[in-house]
C-alpha cells in the first residue's frame, strides 16, 4: 500500500475594478488537498479543503472498497522542486504598486472606463508519496485582466487588454495600453482582400488539434487523426508540443500521475508529421503508444487523460517578419467560435486591429474569419512569432478568409 | 452569533456543499466520491470599499472579520450609504431538501445502479467509440447573516445523469450528448426511450449531415436553442454591472426603449426549480420575477445591491457567486423567452429555406451573439430537410431581437448537468434557460 499526497495551495490577493477605480480587494488563501492509497491494483481517493487529517486519509483507505481500477505502479524515489517565483513584494506594496499603476492609465487614457481584476497569484502545487516521491512546484504571477470601453460606446465593452508575468513590468504595460487605445481611436476599413494574415492566440485554433491528438480518440477510431499517425498532414514548419516548460504559469512540471517529461516538453507533431497522440498511463498501456505524462484530472479525482497544454515552436522570425510587409488582422476578441466535426473553423471577431506587425494601424469593424484545420496548419500556415507580439504572448500565424 | 465591527457593513456566507461523482469511461468505473465542503465568504464594506475574505477556517471567522476589518475605514454614516440601504433585510429558512428527498442520504450503491442501468443503451450501438457516462449530485445549504439584520438559510439540490460519447461516419467524428437533470433522486429512472431517441437523432445526423452553404438564413431555434439564445443575446445584456458609470449605455438603454419585436418577453427568474434555483441570492436577497423585456419593450435589469443603488434601481436577486471563494456579482438565474401563439408547424410553414437549429454546443454572447449548433437540419418549403454542419451562428444582439417574428405557444425549460455559465472568472455557474419555439430571420451562418 502506498499513501500519496496531491496539494494544490492558491494565495491570491486580487483588486477588483469597477470605473477605473479599485472597487475592493480580496485575500484567498485556499489549500485542497487529495489523498490516494494505492492498494493491489486498485486506487482510494479521498479529497478535503484545508490541510488532509488522518479522517481524509482514512476515507481514501476506505474507498478502496469501491474498487476502481488503477493497475500502474505510482511514481517513485524522484525529486525535484522548481521554484519558478521571482517577484518579492507585500501585498500590501502590491496592492499600492497596482493602485498607482491604474490613477496612471486612468490620467493617460481619460476616453476610457477600465474594470476587472488585478491580481497577485501565488500557487504550490505538491505530488509526494511514501514511496519517495517528492515533486513540488512553486510560481507567482501579477495577472492583468482589464476590460475595457470606450465612454461614447453603447457596447457592453469594446475590448481588452490581458498581461500575466512573473515581474512588475508597470512601463511596458502603461506603453502598450496607451498603444492599443491610440489604434482604438483609429476606425479602419477591413482591407477589400478574401485572405488575409490572421494574428490570433494559438488555443484559439489549436482545440481541434488538442482533441484529435487524444490517444482514446485516435486509437478507437473517434479522431480526424485516427488513420493519419506518423504521417505528414500539415505544413513543413508546423511543430505541436506538450508544454510544461516554465513558459507555462502555473502549470507544474508533473502531471496528474507524476509524470515527468525530458526538458518538461514531449513534441507530438514535428515538421507537419503527427508523431503520436498523447496519453495517460492507462491509454499508453492499453494502446500501446508513448507515455507523454498528459494525465489530468481534479485534486481528488482518479489521474486520467485530459487535455494536453499544447504549443506551437516559434519560428526564428518577428511578427514584423512574418508578415512581409503585408498587413495583418491581429485579433483581441473572437469569441464563440467553433470547429466543426470535419474540421472547418469559423468565428466572429469582435475586436481587432489591423497591424503591420510592427505598430497597430487602427481598428477594425466585427468581422467573421474562416478556415479549414488542414488548411490553417497546412499551406495557410506562416508561423509563430518568436517577439511575444499578441499582448506579451508569441503571436500564431495563419492565412484565412475574412469578410463582414 | 458573531461580533460584527463597528461602522462597518460585514455579512458572512457559509456554504456546505454535499457532492457525489461517479463516472463510467468505456463502462468502466473510473470515479466513485462523495465529498463535503465547507467554506465562507466575508464581506466587510466602509462606504468606500469592498474588502473579501474566503475561508475554510469556519473555527475562526471571528478572527478573519476583525482582520479584514482592520483594512477597511470605520464609517459611522454606513447604515445610510445608498447601498446598504438597497440590501434587503431578510429572516428566513428555506429548506425545501432536507428531509426525506435529500440526495445526500441515499446511498453509493444505489447512485452506481441508477447509472448502470443506461449502460446497456450505449453498449448494444456498435457505432458509439467511446463513452463517458456520469452521475453528478450536489446538495447545498447556505446561511447568510448580516450586521444590519439578515439571517437568511436556504437549500438547493440537484442529481444529473449525462451522457457523452463519440460516434464516427465517413471518417468524421461526431460528439453527441443527452443529460437527465432531476432534482429527487426518484426522477433518474426510467429515461432509457429518452436517451435511445437521441442516440438514434444523432446517428441519422452524422449518417447524412453535409457542410452547410454559409450565407444568411431565416433560423427556427428548437426550445434548447430558445434559451440559450434568449441567454445569450439579451440575459448578458440586462446584468447591471456592465452599466455602472457609463452614462453613453445608460442613454442608449433606457427602460422603456422599444428593444425588440412586441411578441417578444424574456424573463429571468431564481423562484424556478432546477439550475437556476436561487430562492436567496448570495447577498440574501430574495428571488424575484424579474422581466427584462415585455412586449418588445425593456422592462428590467438584473442587479445586485451595489448596481441597484447605483443606478437607483431595485435589487433582484441576482448578486450570485459561484462557490464561497468568489464574491456575488450580477449573474442570471433561469431566462427565458415567454411563449408566444403560434405552433411549431405554423413557424415552420413560414419558411421557404431556412435552418432548423435542434441542438447545440456552446454559446456566447454580449454585442454579437453566437451559438454553435450540434445538430442542425435546412428548412425547404416548411419541411425539415438535410442535416447541416455548421460552425456557428451569429448576430448583433440589438438587431436580432427585431428579428424575431413568431414564437410557438409552449415553453420548455432546460438544465444542463455539466457546465454553466461563464463571466470573467466565475465558470460555470449553473444557470438554467427555457423558452418554445421561435423563428428567427437574418441570422448569419458560418
Amino acid at each position: 500500500m502506498i499513501k500519496e499526497l496531491f496539494q494544490l495551495t492558491v494565495k491570491e490577493t486580487s483588486l477588483h475594478i469597477s470605473q477605473s477605480a479599485i472597487q475592493a480587494v480580496m485575500k484567498k488563501n485556499i489549500i485542497k488537498s487529495g489523498c490516494r492509497i494505492y492498494s493491489n491494483g486498485f486506487l482510494g481517493v479521498a479529497g478535503t479543503l484545508g490541510e488532509a487529517t488522518a479522517s481524509t486519509w482514512a476515507q481514501a483507505e476506505a474507498n478502496l472498497a469501491r474498487r476502481i481500477p488503477y493497475p500502474f505502479e505510482p511514481e517513485k524515489n524522484k525529486q525535484r522542486i522548481r521554484d519558478l517565483r521571482k517577484l518579492k513584494i507585500s501585498d500590501e506594496q502590491f496592492c499600492k504598486e497596482m493602485e498607482e499603476l491604474l490613477n496612471n492609465i486612468r490620467r493617460n487614457n481619460p476616453d476610457f472606463i477600465f474594470s476587472n481584476k488585478i491580481k497577485l497569484l501565488e500557487t504550490e502545487i505538491k505530488l509526494q508519496n511514501d514511496a519517495g516521491l517528492n515533486y513540488i512546484n512553486n510560481d507567482l504571477t501579477v495577472e492583468i485582466a482589464l476590460i475595457i470601453k470606450h465612454k461614447n460606446s453603447a457596447n457592453i465593452f469594446d475590448t481588452s487588454f490581458v498581461h500575466s508575468n512573473r515581474t512588475m513590468e508597470k512601463e511596458k504595460i502603461m506603453q502598450q495600453i496607451g498603444e492599443m487605445l491610440d489604434a482604438y481611436n483609429n476606425q479602419v476599413k477591413l482591407p477589400e482582400k478574401e485572405t488575409m494574415p490572421i494574428i490570433i492566440h494559438p488555443d484559439s485554433l489549436l482545440s481541434k488539434v488538442n482533441e484529435s491528438l487524444n490517444a482514446e480518440t485516435v486509437a478507437l477510431g473517434a479522431s480526424l487523426f485516427s488513420d493519419k499517425i506518423g504521417c505528414k498532414a500539415f505544413h513543413d514548419s508546423l511543430s505541436v508540443y506538450q508544454n510544461s516548460t516554465e513558459e507555462k504559469y502555473h502549470k507544474p512540471f508533473f502531471d496528474m500521475e507524476g509524470v515527468v517529461n525530458p526538458q518538461d516538453k514531449v513534441m507530438l507533431i514535428e515538421n507537419g508529421v503527427i508523431l503520436k497522440p498523447y496519453t495517460d498511463k492507462k491509454r499508453a498501456q492499453d494502446f500501446a503508444f508513448e507515455a507523454t505524462g498528459s494525465a489530468g484530472g481534479g485534486y481528488d479525482d482518479v489521474p486520467s487523460l485530459g487535455y494536453s497544454d499544447l504549443s506551437i515552436l516559434p519560428s526564428e522570425k518577428t511578427l514584423q517578419e512574418i508578415l512581409q510587409g503585408e498587413y495583418g488582422i491581429m485579433v483581441i476578441m473572437a469569441s464563440g467560435g467553433d470547429y466543426t466535426p470535419e474540421g472547418n473553423f469559423a468565428t466572429p471577431v469582435q475586436m481587432s486591429y489591423l497591424t503591420d506587425g510592427k505598430r497597430l494601424l487602427g481598428r477594425l469593424p466585427e468581422l467573421n474569419i474562416s478556415g479549414n484545420l488542414y488548411e490553417i496548419f497546412g499551406n495557410d500556415f506562416l508561423g509563430v512569432s518568436k517577439d511575444k507580439a499578441l499582448m506579451g504572448e508569441r503571436a500564431l500565424v495563419v492565412r484565412m478568409k475574412c469578410y463582414r | 452569533m458573531y461580533c460584527f465591527p463597528k461602522d462597518l457593513y460585514t455579512d458572512v456566507r457559509i456554504e456546505k456543499i454535499n457532492r457525489t461523482n461517479i463516472t463510467l469511461e468505456n463502462f468502466e468505473l473510473k470515479q466513485n466520491k462523495t465529498r463535503t465542503d465547507e467554506g465562507a465568504m466575508i464581506r466587510i464594506f466602509d462606504g468606500k470599499r469592498w474588502y473579501y475574505c474566503a475561508t475554510t477556517d469556519l473555527n475562526n471567522l471571528q478572527t478573519e472579520i476583525d482582520r479584514l476589518a482592520g483594512l477597511a475605514s470605520p464609517n459611522p454614516n454606513i447604515k445610510r450609504h445608498p447601498i446598504v440601504q438597497k440590501l434587503e433585510i431578510n429572516k428566513e429558512r428555506c429548506l425545501k431538501y432536507s428531509d426525506k428527498n435529500n440526495i445526500a442520504t441515499v446511498g453509493d450503491r444505489l447512485k452506481l445502479d441508477v447509472l448502470n442501468s443506461y449502460v446497456p443503451i450505449f453498449k448494444q450501438c456498435q457505432k458509439i467509440k467511446l463513452s463517458r457516462m456520469y452521475y453528478i449530485d450536489k446538495y447545498v445549504t447556505k446561511r447568510i447573516i448580516s450586521s444590519i439584520g439578515t439571517d437568511v438559510t436556504f437549500d438547493s439540490q440537484s442529481c444529473c445523469l449525462a451522457f457523452r460519447y463519440k460516434l464516427q461516419e465517413n471518417n468524421i467524428p461526431f460528439q453527441g450528448s443527452e443529460d437527465i437533470y432531476a432534482i429527487t433522486f426518484d426522477e433518474l429512472y426510467d429515461h432509457q426511450d429518452k436517451i435511445y431517441q437521441t442516440l438514434q437523432k444523432d446517428l441519422a445526423y452524422c449518417q447524412k449531415a453535409v457542410p452547410v452553404v454559409p450565407g444568411t438564413y431565416t433560423c427556427l431555434f428548437s426550445p434548447l436553442a430558445t434559451g440559450v439564445f434568449a441567454h445569450e443575446s439579451f440575459g448578458h445584456k440586462s446584468e447591471a454591472d456592465f452599466m455602472v458609470g457609463d452614462e453613453t449605455m445608460k442613454n442608449e438603454w433606457p427602460v422603456g426603449k422599444k428593444v425588440g419585436s412586441e411578441m417578444l418577453n424574456i424573463i429571468d427568474s431564481g423562484l424556478i426549480e432546477g439550475a437556476g434555483y436561487v430562492p436567496f441570492d448570495d447577498e440574501g436577497c430574495k428571488a424575484k420575477i424579474n422581466y427584462l423585456i415585455k412586449d418588445g419593450i425593456l422592462t428590467g435589469r438584473l442587479h445586485s445591491s451595489s448596481t441597484a443603488a447605483l443606478l437607483e434601481e431595485t435589487p433582484t436577486g441576482n448578486a450570485r457567486a459561484l462557490n464561497f471563494e468568489y464574491e456575488p456579482i450580477v449573474r442570471m438565474t433561469t431566462t427565458y423567452i415567454d411563449k408566444g401563439s403560434q405552433s411549431k408547424e405554423e413557424l415552420l410553414d413560414g419558411i421557404k429555406e431556412g435552418i432548423y437549429i435542434d441542438t447545440l454546443n456552446h454559446g456566447s454572447g454580449m454585442t454579437t451573439f453566437t451559438i454553435a449548433p450540434r445538430r442542425a437540419y435546412m428548412i425547404r418549403n416548411g419541411k425539415l430537410a438535410e442535416p447541416v454542419r455548421i460552425s456557428v451562428i451569429t448576430g448583433n444582439v440589438m438587431n436580432t431581437l427585431h428579428e424575431i417574428d413568431g414564437i410557438s405557444n409552449q415553453v420548455e425549460f432546460f438544465s444542463f448537468a455539466l457546465g454553466g455559465c461563464g463571466k470573467m472568472e466565475q465558470y460555470p455557474l449553473p444557470v438554467a434557460f427555457g423558452g418554445p419555439y421561435i423563428r428567427v430571420n437574418n441570422i448569419q451562418v458560418l
